[in-house]
């Protein structure tokens, strides 16, 4: 044997060293439990940086892959050298084809497989799905032609050179911050440029139970800022003449009051309506689309016999009932108290099933009579920056009278409602906001909350500068100009379109009864596809996927969208693998009965019996 | 009135159930001064000011938290109005709620004084019959029910779908209630009491009540506590098995097997009431898990002992059974018994099932071949000449590692069915499933190793007994010390130093038997002839 063996041709000596170390049994419990500590540290780093992070490090790692390889080649050459197998055997070779098997799946599904997750809005259609890479797309607006560039990701925040891509005519596109984990907040500061700014007060307003810390930024012209706060509100204004300076801290005495005064707020804006007789037709609320018709008025409000009816014509308990409609559609029901303006004003029937709110964002306020205008500017803190800009002013009705002066910053002024005391803690007469991200710790729970975000500017290719750059959270686009040019450059998850498309008719998710939990999601579909001509209606629920083509959706969770429209997430997935890593799966678990439970002795009389 | 039925965290339980729990959560007993959990809600709804407030019953242990907003260290149990009135106390709950809200890391401290908040919560909304989700919907038991406070609230349009004489008729109801209780007249109490229940379930529900037999289920399953007297079972058997063991008196057999036995129908029972009950496959849970493993522990151990009629199986394993079943009983905050609804990808999914059943069964068999490891060290530390026995009991231990092996390689690829079934992943490396498979890679290389010829007599026991810490790591670490990934359903916090305890304990008693083998060095090496090759 020794001989025979030095005559072989060193190509064939060193195959044949190789396969007697890789069929050794000790290496294979070293390789089993290497891959055992490895995967253990996998399990590490997901639960302190999150799943995507344990995946670029460990899991999606090409030396990840060459340990499996090599745990692989093991059980190959393991199972090779025992070659011919015997009859006890059996359960040996079994456990290791089919772990062979599954490898061998998992690279069909790692290599060919698609994995990803696509949000359809109810009532649209969709056919692209998110892949989980990030990518950067650069669109030239004149021609039109579309680049497409990956990101590389990392663990943690990373400055410097990310990423580079040259965009001709000595000019580059340079990523040189990445976030991993972004949380945009609202940065206010002097404007870099004078003149450019606007005015902007933080103020704080605190008692014993609440401490309120706003930023008021004055965006439009001629129009209060105004930040409602359950009975009270703080208004930041601009004054522009030195008049309104005056008659700021001298207001004119109160308008004789009409008889009773609506008062609507719709998204910060506010509408004033006279409850008068011309109000039982229906009016516009401004430019909101909305009309308002007052349909009962009740002086004295009484609930009798489970109905509300006025008792007497004596304003005791005055309240309206009105109607809302958009177009020539009703939408809501409001009862309105002038005594009681904490009700919920809404009719049950018509309020959200989730929040208990009200749909459309109206809140109404009654007043009535004298109160009318004295209720109406209680809880109320003004500021006003003054026309010269070097001073800030501030007025406070309160119930038990008014204050008003000038604002120093810094220092606590009472405002004489609820043990409420306010101070301006910083003032910038000319302010910039920007919306600027900021790395954040991963906490246990799901990573995919936060949105990576990268820093881009662009630079002549010596390396100079030619803007201070900008910030890109995902999902976000911006044009930019190049020398002459326009590009529009786009950042997000690597998209990837379907052949067919999905239109989400109903989105619809149960909840355990008396609890706002989810206990189910369901949405309703139909499959366009240009291929076929019939459009299939289809149910997918938690559970219940839907095949189509080679693709299967799974329900997987939701969103809510602006204006309360839900947004159904379904994962995607194409995996060519599968059935490959299920049979290796049960050859796997059948071989180790066999190996177990079936010795040889009970295989002899077995096939002993079957020979007869 | 335990019968009364309440809408309580998406579920309709009986109002025994929620006092329960209540009483559990303020104080971490099962009655307080000699009142059931019943009598206490109604104790906080009726004389709450007069009474209630100024007594010292909520529980607080924690000692730093304590120290920092002034308490009185040696006191376990504040009263309502004192922790309202502790200004720091009100001041770090603030601060703690505003952190969380911006998800910023909170201290151990912090989270303590969160917990004060929510027992201050939720007696006040006791008080205030704000949880009292007791007035039925007539138009089914899967609608919103009405709590208590809604009555009171008669001026808003909170949901009362009853006709004015029935909401009559329930206020009068109360107050009598209210005015027998704060009279303490038992007669009144007694008179109006039923009728206050036989209302709720026949007048206002229009029939749409839960049925009584299911109500008087759950109470019964609440006082009865079934998992308690299996272990009180178990242990006793345990005692008579041992004795047996030692003296071979036959008596002692007779009572230990029939102990056991009578045990295990008990711990049976508990399984079905409580699946009943909870109307879904027994293990959801982390402490329904550690019932389950408990119990197929045994069966397992039966079924060995079916094989080689040896008592020292049962009994090793009755030991894990005790000790899995008073922790369950004993460790609310940390194995939450508590019935709750399941988060939507885990319900009514028959390879979920398969699956959790599968893997847990796997545990079992592991904690089987545990106990009888222990069993093994514990007679190489004791009477490390008598290799006959060693080889023997490590047979058994043998044997019910490879049921751990199978059932927790078919478990893990089961877990990769459901997950293909549920979301489209085979794998997902979730740490669930990666530590179910590194506790498989663990158990392999130790079966391995044996083959190598590197693990003989005692080093392949000491491995085995060792390895049973992956599982241990798979079973609680990940839920409990890794808490992230998908399998969010179970996790928890606590008990951490008990685990670690036993960590302790264990690799002590290891390091105890091998310097004990060393010394005696008696040839150990596996009899091939009552050891199998494979």
């Amino acid at each position: 044997m020794t001989g025979a063996f030095w005559k072989l041709a060193s190509f064939e000596r060193a195959t044949f060293e190789a396969f007697r170390f890789f069929s050794s049994l000790k290496l294979a419990v070293v390789s089993i439990l290497s891959l055992a500590v490895i995967l253990a540290g996998g399990t590490v780093v997901e639960s302190l940086y999150g799943m995507r992070s344990a995946h670029l490090l460990i899991y999606g790692t090409w030396w990840f892959y060459g340990v499996l390889f090599f745990l692989g080649t093991n059980v190959f050459c393991a199972a090779l050298s025992r070659y011919p197998w015997k009859r006890h055997q059996i359960g040996f070779v079994l456990t290791h084809a089919g772990i062979l098997t599954v490898l061998l799946g998992s690279f069909l599904t790692m290599r060919f497989g698609v994995d990803g997750s696509m949000p359809v809005t109810e009532g649209s259609a969709g056919n692209e799905m998110y892949l989980p890479e990030p990518e950067l797309v650069v669109v030239d607006e004149e021609t039109e032609r579309r680049s497409r560039y990956a990101v590389p990701e990392s663990v943690t925040e990373k400055r410097g050179r990310v990423l580079e891509i040259s965009l001709g005519h000595s000019s580059k596109l340079a990523i040189d911050h990445y976030i991993p984990r972004a949380l945009t907040s609202r940065v206010i500061s002097p404007s870099p440029i004078e003149g450019l700014g606007r005015p902007a007060v933080r103020v704080e307003l605190f008692n014993d139970q609440v401490h309120i810390d706003e930023w008021l930024i004055h965006d439009h012209p001629g129009r209060a800022k105004e930040l409602p706060l359950g009975p009270a509100v703080i208004s930041f204004n601009k004054l522009w003449t030195k008049d309104a300076e005056k008659s700021f801290l001298d207001p004119p005495g109160p308008k004789p009051a009409a008889p009773g005064t609506l008062t609507v707020n719709y998204r910060g804006e506010r509408f004033e309506l006279a409850v008068d007789p011309t109000l039982s037709s229906w009016s516009p609320l401004g430019k909101t689309g909305f009309e308002i018709r007052i349909a009962r008025f009740l002086p004295h409000a009484v609930v009798e016999n489970g109905k509300l009816i006025s008792r007497s014509r004596n304003p005791v308990n005055p309240a309206v009932d009105l109607l809302v409609r958009r177009g020539l559609k009703e939408l809501e029901k409001h009862t309105v108290f002038s005594n009681f303006p904490e009700f919920s004003t809404l009719h049950r029937k018509h309020q959200n099933k989730n929040t208990g709110e009200n749909e459309l964002g109206l809140q109404f306020r009654l007043a009535w009579g004298a109160q009318a205008i004295a209720a109406e500017k209680t809880g109320r803190l003004e500021l006003v920056q003054t026309a010269d800009d070097k001073r800030l002013l501030y007025r406070v009705f309160g119930k038990n009278g008014n204050t008003k002066g000038k604002v120093t910053i810094g220092s606590v002024i009472g405002t004489g409602w609820m043990d409420l005391g306010f101070k301006v803690s910083e003032w910038i007469p000319s302010a910039v906001e920007e919306y600027v991200p900021r790395s954040i710790e991963f906490l246990s729970g799901s990573d995919s909350e936060y949105p990576s975000a990268i820093h881009l500017r662009t630079e002549s290719t010596r390396g100079i500068a030619s803007d201070s750059g900008y910030w890109l959270t995902e999902g976000v686009s911006r044009t930019l100009t190049v020398g002459k040019r326009r590009i529009q450059v786009q950042y997000g998850r690597r998209r990837m379109v379907l052949p067919f498309s999905i239109h989400l008719e109903k989105f619809t998710m149960g909840t355990d009864p008396g609890t706002q939990r989810a206990a189910s999601y369901e949405s309703v579909i139909t499959v366009k596809d240009p291929e076929s001509n019939s459009e299939p209606k289809v149910t997918i629920s938690m559970n219940e996927p839907l095949q189509q083509g080679r693709y299967t959706f799974y329900q997987a969770s939701y969103q809510q969208g602006a204006g309360k429209t839900m947004i159904s997430i379904f994962a995607v997935n194409y995996d060519p693998g599968r059935f490959v890593k299920y049979g290796g799966a049960l050859l796997m678990v059948l071989g180790i009965l066999v190996m177990f439970y079936m010795n040889p002795h009970y295989w002899d009389k077995m096939l002993g019996v079957r020979k007869i | 009135m335990a019968e009364i039925a309440i809408q309580d965290r998406g579920r309709l339980k009986p109002i025994d159930t929620f006092a329960m729990e209540s009483l559990l959560y303020l104080t971490g007993k099962r009655r307080w001064k000699g009142m059931s959990p019943v009598e206490c809600v109604f104790g906080w709804l009726f004389t709450f000011e007069e009474v209630w407030d100024k007594e010292a019953f909520i529980a607080i242990h924690y000692l730093p938290l304590k120290k920092q907003v002034s308490l009185p260290e040696s006191r376990n149990y504040f009263s309502p109005d004192e922790l309202r009135s502790n200004a720091p106390l009100g001041k770090l709950i603030r601060e703690a709620a505003i952190k969380k809200q911006r998800k910023e890391k909170i201290s151990d401290i912090e989270k303590k004084a969160i917990g004060v908040q929510n027992q201050l919560s939720l007696i006040h909304s006791i008080v205030s019959g704000a949880v009292l989700y007791i007035l039925p919907n007539p138009e089914g038991t899967d609608r919103d029910w009405a709590s208590l406070a809604s009555l009171a609230q008669q001026a808003s349009d909170a949901w009362l779908p009853y006709e004015p004489d029935q909401k009559e008729k329930l206020g009068e109801l109360i107050k009598s209630l209210l005015e027998a209780y704060t009279a303490s007249d038992a007669g009144a109490w007694n008179e109006s009491a039923p009728a206050f229940q036989a209302f709720l379930r026949d007048d206002l529900s229009k029939g749409r009540y839960p049925r009584r037999f299911s109500l008087k289920k759950e109470i019964h399953y609440n006082h009865f506590r079934p998992f308690r007297w299996a272990w009180i079972f178990y242990a006793t058997a345990f005692v008579g098995l041992l004795l047996y063991l030692v003296s071979s008196y036959s008596i002692c057999k007779f009572i230990g097997t029939s102990l056991l036995g009578i045990a295990l129908l008990t711990h049976m029972y508990g399984f079905i009431l409580r699946c009943s009950i909870t109307e879904r496959p027994p293990v959801t849970s982390m402490y329904e898990s550690v019932i389950w493993v408990s119990f197929v522990c045994v069966l397992f151990s039966l079924l060995i002992w079916l094989r080689y009629k040896n008592w020292v199986i049962p009994t090793a394993a009755s030991v894990f059974s005790v000790a899995g079943l008073v922790l369950g009983d004993n460790l609310p905050s940390v194995l939450d018994p508590g019935i709750h609804p399941l988060m939507p990808v885990l319900r009514s999914n028959f390879w979920l099932t398969i699956h959790v059943l599968t893997i847990t069964s796997s545990y079992a068999a592991f904690a089987l071949s545990l106990c009888l490891g222990n069993v093994v060290l514990g007679n190489y530390l004791f009477r490390p000449s008598n290799i006959p026995k060693i080889q023997q009991f490590s047979l058994f231990m043998y044997r019910a590692q490879q049921i751990g092996v199978v059932l927790l390689a078919a478990g893990t690829i089961l877990g990769g069915v459901w997950a293909d079934y549920s979301w489209g992943r085979f794998w997902g490396w979730d740490p669930k499933e990666v530590w179910a498979l590194i506790a498989l890679l663990v158990y392999v290389a130790v079966l391995h190793g044996r083959f190598t010829g590197w693990l003989r007599g005692f080093g392949f026991v000491a491995c085995t007994v060792v390895s049973f810490l992956a599982i241990l790591m798979a079973w609680y670490g990940v839920n409990f010390v890794l808490g992230a990934g998908l399998h969010s359903y179970g996790f928890g916090s606590g008990g951490l130093s008990y685990v670690m305890g036993y960590v302790l304990l264990q690799l002590a008693f290891i390091g105890a038997a091998y310097s004990r083998h060393r010394k005696v060095r008696v040839a150990d090496e596996i009899n091939p002839a009552i050891f199998p090759r494979t």
